[in-house]
């Protein structure tokens, strides 16, 4: 045929198949006069009726050896033993029966023969079958014999087990439920001995599983399957995993990719046993599937769980526990699997005797949660501590890793540790966030958790959940570390340090999966803390992760409308307002506020909880702070008492030191609208009502910086409101106050707005000082304070290149400064 | 892509050496396998690489599986003198629902009147990807790969059906 009598071909073919059956060849005959071509597309149809199925399947090579070698076969000798018949043919070799040929004992066995070998093969053969003779175990059937023949065919001879696969077994026998997963956890036992004596069974399945009449269940072949598959054939070098021989349907995620082998696979393998004895049916249906599906769906997709696709009447009793025990048996990691046949064992014996398994169990972290949150105030420090002693013994146990050379251990120790430093960060340090006093336990946490972030993080690898988890953490640690956004123990150079990981952690997920949301979010995030903390510091890096992080913000605004994203993008404009205000582009703020508060005000009020409705507030506040800088009092007041209301109800719903905090700071802003007013007794009234909250917080914690900096604020508040009422003497006493806590807070953090602060407090000092009616007109306090504010502020400047966050505007400190030096001289 | 071929023939001429005789195995299998061990050398590759590897890994697997079944014609014709102990072991091409040198001369036919047509049945049937990854390893629309798959996979059926007839 011509390309183009093909092309015709193609087209007529696929039309007429469109007709009805009955009116093809009448189709045909209409629609081409050509007579050969007529005649190819009828003689296809007529092909494509007979055996629609053709070339549907892969083509699936069966190596076999001849009948005519299984001929020659029977009858032979191989060591004590003569062949009689052939009773099986698996994937590994033909299986005969032998009887024992020297009278002296009437033994029957099974003999498998294996084809010709390579040359290393017959050295290792005589090793490991050493190994295999040693397996003396009732579940195990022997190895009584194996070698090479003189024409070079390997046999394995094996206890002769009559019984039938287990599976089979329980159908058969109608076994209980309790009765079917106590033969599995003989089975267990048997496999759990022969790991004892370091042999890895590979090939476990029914087949493999037999039950005698007295109800023994029998695991043929072990250690076969290791020797067949390393049997490689031809050198690989250095990465040698060999061709594995493995039943597709029992088979682990390794297995089917090809990785190292360990006792691991065979607890998977015995998760999928038990399944299939459980539910009746295979976890994954495969049959028909392509080997690139296979994997697919080995590799990733997770099994519906037991309970609901098992025979109806057994659902009850396998959902929750069971379920849980099959589920950790099946987990597609080695790592998250049973560490040990073993621990399978503890599990089944648990559930049969009605205990809790361990699979079922609550998270570690669920579990300290409780513990401190049962105890809270009292208990605090102490979970702190002890925690910290136990994350120091995983951390030893984590170096030994290496040392240690038990991979399959320390994996499972890799998880647990995983599993304990999230816990740590996210849920211990959450908790003792909210008790007061505990800062310093909190310190004590964060450099046990920087080290183990670490070592995590040097071995995350490939793993992408890994990855935004490590991110996430490193994030939350940042957050304690230094970012003034809850109380904080200061220290914006590791927060800096480790907001840079959870950016790159973020980052190379995002460029594995661009599509997907989680990682956006995290880069987000990170980047968003990052900005924040270079502005905090002043740093000129923030005009840069300021503008990733509003790109980011915007990306996410386009991408999703899922409600937590909803707060996420809020919250994003909300923050991305501040990181202006720092710069003193107002007019971008106000915009970016006003978006992120139109965004919160979509999202439902039953869909609010108490961390939306914290970020709701600070939109407003700072929206409010905004106005109230641009003198537009009104909607100023107006935003500050919708903040207000919101505090209030968050306060109801989640009473800790900082919704508390929250507050204080719209009270403050709200007199400070008053005073803009020039209403000086509401605005003292407000300031003395957010003084006294955060001098309890302060008071309840002496460590917590941001709160005792908080206290310090307000004084020089008051101390102004004191001296525009001419009431100069408890002005001075607030200045002194404030200046005093300045001082402690200096020595303790290293943020230079502090400082800033502190150098205006004293001017302030200096100046009601000044003002008193009985002032010397040299004041000498007055001129040391003077001087000191100059020291302050120089130190400020030199060691920061600008002072980024002041409390005033710098013309306004230079004006005072001047005047207090004329007066003073 | 060079170190693809050497290397996936080798994978598949040990698939498919008398040493291994007794597995059973699907040639597909080891498609997967020399892929998976590729990317792992490899890591970060795209799919534009992929589509490239099927391409040229359904070939090899063609070429292995005919050269292994005329080899072993040879072998039953008794035209080879390697000795009776080799053939007694020799691995067999079972379970096939067609002659592997009858589908091989269809598709050298094919490809002088379809080439795509005869790429279609080569990633099909012995790359075994699905109609989506034959479509992304050719470029073309799924519906493509679908008409052309089944009017391909139809003609051959019907050639061997006459080959048969004929012979």
């Amino acid at each position: 045929m011509t390309p183009e009598q093909w092309t015709e071909v193609t087209e007529l073919f696929e039309v007429a198949l469109q007709q009805p059956p009955d009116r093809r060849a009448e189709w045909i005959d209409a629609a081409s006069d050509d007579v050969v071509l007529r005649a190819e597309v009828r003689a296809m149809l007529d092909a494509h009726a007979i055996d629609p199925e053709f070339l549907e399947q892969p083509p699936e090579v069966v190596p076999a050896l001849d009948e005519a070698v299984v001929d020659t076969v029977i009858g032979r000798r191989v060591g004590a033993y003569r062949i009689t018949r052939q009773i099986g043919r698996g994937g590994m070799g033909v299986v005969y029966e032998a009887q024992r040929d020297d009278q002296e004992f009437d033994r029957r066995a099974a003999v498998k023969i294996l084809p010709a070998w390579s040359a290393g093969f017959a050295d290792r053969f005589r090793t490991e079958r050493r190994v295999l003779a040693a397996l003396d175990h009732p579940g195990i059937a022997r190895l009584l014999d194996s070698g090479t023949t003189d024409d070079g065919i390997a046999y394995f001879v094996m206890e002769f087990v009559d019984g039938l696969p287990v599976t089979a077994w329980c159908q058969q026998r109608r076994l209980t439920l309790r009765d079917r997963v106590a033969l599995i956890e003989r089975i267990c036992e048997a496999v759990a001995f022969a790991h004892r004596h370091l042999v890895v069974h590979r090939d476990l399945k029914p087949a493999n599983i037999l039950v005698t009449a007295d109800g023994q269940p029998k695991l043929l072949d072990f250690g076969i399957a290791t020797l067949v598959s390393e049997d490689d054939g031809i050198s690989t070098g250095t990465t040698q995993t060999g061709h594995q021989s493995f039943t597709p349907e029992f088979a682990s995620p390794e297995q089917i990719r090809g990785e190292r082998v360990t006792t691991s696979s065979d607890v998977y393998s015995l998760g999928v046993l038990l399944y299939l004895v459980v539910a009746d049916r295979h976890p994954y249906s495969l049959r028909d599937l392509s080997p690139l599906d296979v994997m697919r769906v080995v590799c990733e997709v997770d099994p519906p769980t037991p309970s609901t696709v098992a025979p109806t009447d057994q659902r009850r009793a396998i959902a929750g526990d069971l379920d849980a025990v099959i589920a950790k048996a099946l987990r597609k990691s080695p790592d998250e699997r049973y560490a040990s046949v073993a621990e399978l064992i503890a599990d089944l014996r648990a559930w049969q005797s009605g205990h809790p398994v361990v699979a079922a169990h609550a998270s570690l972290g669920y579990r300290a949660w409780r513990l401190v949150g049962r105890h809270r105030t009292t208990a605090a420090a102490a979970a702190a501590v002890m925690i910290a002693i136990t994350v120091g013994g995983i951390a030893t146990a984590w170096q030994a890793r290496v040392a240690q050379a038990e991979r399959d251990k320390a994996q499972n120790r890799f998880r647990q540790v995983q599993e304990f430093s999230r816990s740590l960060l996210f849920d211990v340090h959450g908790a003792l966030a909210a008790v007061p006093g505990a800062t310093d336990a909190r310190r004590l946490l964060l450099d046990r958790a920087v080290q183990f972030l670490d070592g995590l993080a040097a071995d995350a690898g490939d793993d992408d959940a890994l990855k935004l988890e490590l991110a996430a953490a490193y994030r939350q640690l940042a957050n304690v570390q230094g970012n003034a956004v809850s109380e904080n123990v200061g220290d914006t150079a590791a927060a800096l340090k480790s907001l840079q990981k959870a950016v790159a952690f973020t980052e190379e997920v995002r460029e594995h999966q661009p599509e997907a949301i989680e990682p956006l979010v995290g880069a987000m995030k990170a980047a968003g803390d990052l900005a924040s903390v270079l502005s905090l510091r002043g740093d000129v890096g923030v005009t840069e992760w300021r503008a990733r992080y509003e790109v980011l913000v915007r990306e996410l605004e386009q991408r999703d409308t899922d409600m937590a994203r909803r707060l996420d993008v809020a919250k994003g404009y909300s923050d991305l307002g501040r990181l202006y205000v720092s710069v003193e582009d107002y007019d971008s703020a106000e915009r970016l506020y006003r978006d992120a508060v139109r965004h919160f005000e979509r999202i439902p009020a039953d869909a609010r909880t108490a961390p939306g409705l914290r970020d709701n507030s600070y939109a407003l506040k700072r929206l409010g702070g905004v106005l109230l800088r641009g003198m537009r009092l009104d909607e100023s007041e107006q935003r500050y008492r919708e903040a207000l209301a919101i505090d209030e109800r968050v306060i109801q719903l989640d009473d800790r030191p900082q919704t508390r905090y929250d507050m204080t700071f719209t009270l403050s802003d709200l007199a400070l609208v008053e005073s803009r007013r020039g209403n000086w007794s509401s605005a003292v009234a407000a300031w003395t009502r957010a003084l006294a909250v955060r001098q309890a917080i302060s008071d309840a914690d002496p460590m917590d910086i941001r709160a005792l900096s908080g206290v310090a604020t307000l004084h020089g508040r008051l101390g102004w409101a004191a001296f525009q009422a001419s009431d100069f003497a408890t002005a001075v006493e607030h200045y002194r106050t404030q200046l005093r806590h300045a001082e402690t807070i200096n020595t303790r953090s290293d943020v230079p707005t502090r400082l800033t602060d502190r150098s205006w407090a004293a001017l302030r000092l200096a100046e009601a000082l000044c003002a008193r009616a009985d002032a010397d007109p040299k004041h000498p306090e007055a001129a040391a304070w003077v001087a000191d504010a100059r020291l302050l502020f120089q130190t400020t400047t030199r060691d920061d290149g600008k002072i980024a966050v002041s409390a005033g505007s710098e013309p306004d400190y230079f004006a005072l400064y001047d005047q207090l030096m004329r007066r003073l001289g | 892509m060079e170190l693809v071929y050497p290397e996936l023939h080798r994978i598949a001429a040990r698939h498919l050496s008398r040493e291994r005789a007794g597995h059973t195995l699907q040639p597909t299998a080891l498609v997967s396998e020399a892929y998976m061990r590729l990317a792992q050398q490899e890591p970060g590759k795209h799919w534009n690489d992929r589509t490239h590897f099927f391409a040229v890994a359904a070939r090899v697997v063609r070429a292995v599986l005919v050269d292994h079944a005329r080899a072993r014609g040879a072998v039953k014709r008794g035209d080879g003198e390697a000795g009776v102990e080799l053939q007694e072991w020799h691995a067999s091409v079972a379970a096939l629902p067609v002659d592997l040198l009858d589908l091989d001369a269809a598709l050298v036919e094919l490809e002088q009147m379809n080439a795509e047509h005869s790429r279609i049945v080569e990633l099909r049937y012995f790359a075994g990807l699905s109609i989506d990854e034959t479509a992304q390893a050719l470029g073309i629309s799924p519906s493509s790969v679908k008409r052309g798959w089944l009017a391909a996979k139809t003609w051959i059926r019907r050639r061997l059906d006459g080959h048969v007839a004929s012979s």
